[in-house]
């Protein structure tokens, strides 16, 4: 076998390079933060002239190194055989093209599947959302699926699949993601320590390779997990958004939630979008939430400027909405987290007016040097970031991280300010879907339920 | 079909994964171009080679050593005054008046080769002023306004040459340091060496304000509308001011001044009355004062120089042996003796 040889030699060859490849990025990284270290003396030396740029700068270097650094201790839980009976649900709306995909990555995960529904609600679907549902019903009785008649908009259609659901623990999949074989497996293994009320898995971009927009996604999204949710759990599970392309709740603690979840409010509109955020937030509030980076899940990421920036928009609504909540509460968790997340709050607020002064500076006050350091500051810290992908992943997508930093210093700073300002526009952007809440037709729902997973006693199903 | 598929998809991956490879080097142009291009860069980097790779004095042929022997000026009583400003890698905004460490570090080596003595502003002063006496062959090397990147090079050099130097300082600019000028803090290690005389350059006043006549120095103009009286007042607490603050950081206070640009009101300037009072301002606090006029004709300085008026050569990148022969052509220029205080 001439061609397996050859196989195995290149396969050998191949982890070598790799090897000398990491070992080379490595390097790098040590590099740029020694260069930082360097220009420390330049930084305290501003502290003086220019006491709120150059405490900003200070805070946000010691800020992204002290999270890489946890982030360097942060260990999956293995699953020890911890198997609660599981309800997955899947909301679609308008997802005619992707959803057989989503519900069969659901079926054919590797959990008992006597221990496992899985929910799929169409939410008024205009398309053939609802007939792929029922091709994939066909296929499966274990699935079970739901038409809600008519659009109620995103979370009452988690709301109405949480209420129907018959499991411990509630797994949620976007429509437009797919989870790994393993992925039920992994995302309930932290539930066996019963401090935990919420586990995020890690998702990475499914259509990564289809331009700069989506490959930039890539390399933000693993930053945005490995890193930033990382250090989160680590720190005492305080996630702050599990996010909706692959999460899991204790439904023990969803359910006193769900009203007050499903109609939330803010500012006096409904709030149609950031349901994750608002879950992790409210379960977070009394208990853990943390990061499994085994439960792997793919999406569908935008795929133009456009409907990324859009997207970007809402979900930085999201995140100002919910950090008005959190921060009555977070001083109460693990004092690094407190402070990881209270500089996160305030980081975005100062961002933009320290982008506006560096570059306007120079040309106001003459100031010394401060843009070009600004620049080479933020260049170093994307290129931590950037190279921290090199690092994890060999497939070269790392440089288009640093395409995302420059489009996240020169536009998506300033959409914090323009989110703040059009805080009450509570449509999604990237879809028409309804934006008012409404009480939901129970006579309009068509519910196929499944064969699996029978009720368990105890449990109540809501709409009896 | 599938394996078409399948094969440009691989073909794809492995375009990606070479072109991630070569962004590697390409991402380090970035660092280079801060370090080679912006002054605070230029400084980051010459502060880590100077940490990394302390400048060395250059150790000279045997012919050098002879050569620079049979160059070598023979005289007493009298100083060699030459001023630098910066010692860098690279031209800044002050053009050429940036001499490379390299450079720096074989113009000592061939002044000790030549058997001249270094000695400080200070030194000048009181053999000026009190008659105390000069080394044989005495030089004074010294710098303006204080810069960081002077002081950084030419240390660890004058320590190898077992050499002296004198740094007239901007004093605002000490106490408001960036990444061009030195802070107080370095400034005392410095001085606390041993191998510093820290002198004055005054507060403020090292700028070109904007006048009738225009741009002119600001100790030697009057702002519009500024009177005479006023003037005096502003550059005497300007003086003052620079005066206090060497004593406060250094603990000695300053006896020598170098006029900011060498204007001292002979030109540069936009009222012929300003001469007189920048030279008794100058006079109540300073016993020497240096500036740069005529460069072509700068003889040895002595005693009979009027000492608020001290001529300095003003060093350019030359070789060693070019800088010798300046310093020969000066000694063939020397005033007369009779005027001295310590001689009378």
């Amino acid at each position: 076998m001439p061609a397996a040889t050859g196989r195995l030699y290149s396969d050998r060859t191949t982890s070598l390079l790799r090897t000398i490849y990491r070992i080379l990025i490595a390097c790098y990284g040590i590099a740029i933060m020694s260069f930082v270290w360097l220009t420390k003396d330049l930084t305290f030396s501003t502290l003086a002239k220019d006491p709120v740029f150059a405490a900003y700068s200070i805070s946000v270097v010691l800020y992204v190194v002290c999270r890489f650094i946890f982030a360097l201790f942060y260990r999956p839980v293995p699953d020890a055989g911890h198997r609660p009976s599981l309800s997955v649900i899947i909301p679609a709306f308008n997802e005619e093209d992707g959803i057989l995909g989503t519900i069969q990555s659901c079926l054919e995960a590797d959990y008992p599947h006597e221990l496992v529904e899985i929910i799929a609600v169409n939410d008024g679907s205009t398309d053939g959302t609802w007939e792929q549902i029922l091709n994939a019903k066909a296929l499966s009785p274990r699935l079970h699926a739901m038409d809600m008649g008519k659009n109620y908009g995103k979370r009452t259609a988690m709301a109405e699949g949480i209420r129907r659901s018959r499991g411990d623990v509630l797994c949620f999949v976007d429509s437009d993601s797919y989870i790994s074989r393993d992925a039920l497996t992994a995302i309930v293994a932290p539930f066996a320590d019963e401090r935990v009320g919420a586990v995020v898995g890690h998702a990475e971009v499914r259509n990564k390779m289809v331009n700069w927009v989506t490959k930039m996604q890539q390399v933000r999204y693993y930053a945005a997990f490995r890193i930033i949710k990382g250090t989160e759990s680590l720190l005492s599970g305080t996630v702050t958004c599990a996010s909706g392309c692959c999460a899991a709740y204790r439904t023990s603690l969803v359910r006193p939630l769900l009203k007050a979840w499903e109609f939330q409010s803010f500012l006096g509109r409904p709030a149609t979008f950031g349901d994750d955020r608002a879950l992790t937030n409210r379960i977070l509030a009394q208990g853990r939430v943390v990061y499994q980076s085994t439960a792997r899940a793919e999406t569908n990421a935008p795929t133009t400027l456009g409907v990324f920036f859009r997207q970007q928009l809402r979900w930085k609504k999201s995140w100002l909405r919910e950090s008005t909540y959190i921060v009555r509460y977070f001083w109460r968790k693990n004092p690094i987290a407190a402070v990881f997340t209270y500089a996160s709050i305030v980081f975005p607020l100062f961002a933009p007016w320290v982008v506006l002064h560096a570059v306007l500076g120079r040309f106001v006050d003459g100031a010394l040097g401060g843009f070009w350091f600004y620049l080479v500051g933020t260049y170093a810290m994307a290129m931590l970031y950037s190279l921290y992908y090199a690092f994890r992943r060999v497939d070269g997508l790392w440089y288009h991280g640093m395409t995302f930093v420059g489009l996240y210093m020169s536009v998506l700073v300033f959409q914090t300010y323009w989110g703040i300002a059009t805080m009450r526009d509570t449509r999604w952007g990237t879809r028409a879907s309804t934006i008012e809440h409404a009480t939901l037709d129970q006579a309009n729902i068509t519910s196929l339920p499944s064969s699996s997973l029978p009720r368990l006693p105890g449990l109540v199903e809501a709409s009896a | 079909m599938i394996v078409a598929e399948g094969l440009r998809e691989r073909k794809r991956r492995t375009r990606q994964l070479i072109a991630g490879i070569l962004a590697l080097p390409l991402s380090v142009l970035p660092f280079f171009a801060y370090l080679s291009f912006t002054p605070e860069g230029r400084s980051v980097r010459d502060r880590v080679s100077v940490e990394l790779a302390p400048p060395q004095l250059p150790r000279l042929s045997q012919g050098q050593i002879l050569a620079a022997a049979s160059r070598a000026p023979r005289y007493r009583g009298a100083v060699m005054l030459l001023a630098y400003h910066g010692i860098g890698s690279a031209s800044d905004a002050e053009g050429g008046f940036v001499v490379s460490p390299a450079r720096f570090a074989e113009h000592l080596a061939i002044l000790r080769a030549a058997g001249m003595n270094a000695v400080t502003a200070r030194q000048v002063a009181d053999s000026f002023q009190n008659g105390a006496p000069l080394p044989p062959n005495a030089v004074m090397i010294s710098f303006d306004d204080g810069r960081s990147d002077a002081m950084m090079f030419a240390d660890p050099l004058l320590d190898q040459a077992d050499m002296v130097a004198t740094m007239f300082v901007i004093t605002d600019a000490a106490s408001e340091p960036g990444v061009y000028y030195a802070g107080w803090d370095d400034v005392q290690s410095y001085a606390h060496s041993g191998r510093w005389d820290i002198e004055a350059h005054t507060a403020s006043l090292h700028r070109e304000q904007s006048t009738e006549a225009g741009m002119l120095p600001a100790l030697t103009s009057l702002t519009p509308g500024e009177s005479l009286g006023s003037f005096r007042d502003r550059i005497s607490r300007d003086l003052a001011r620079a005066s206090t603050s060497i004593e406060a950081h250094i603990g000695v206070p300053a006896v020598a001044f170098a006029y900011p640009f060498g204007a001292y009101g002979k030109d540069r300037s936009n009222d012929p009355a300003v001469r007189r009072f920048v030279r008794q301002e100058v006079s109540r606090r300073y016993s020497v004062a240096f500036h740069q006029d005529e460069q072509a004709t700068i003889p040895l300085a002595t005693c009979a120089h009027e000492p608020l008026g001290l001529r300095r050569l003003e060093v350019e990148s030359w070789s060693g042996m070019e800088l010798l022969e300046r310093i020969e052509q000066a000694a063939g220029r020397r005033a007369s003796e009779e005027r001295c205080a310590g001689t009378s």
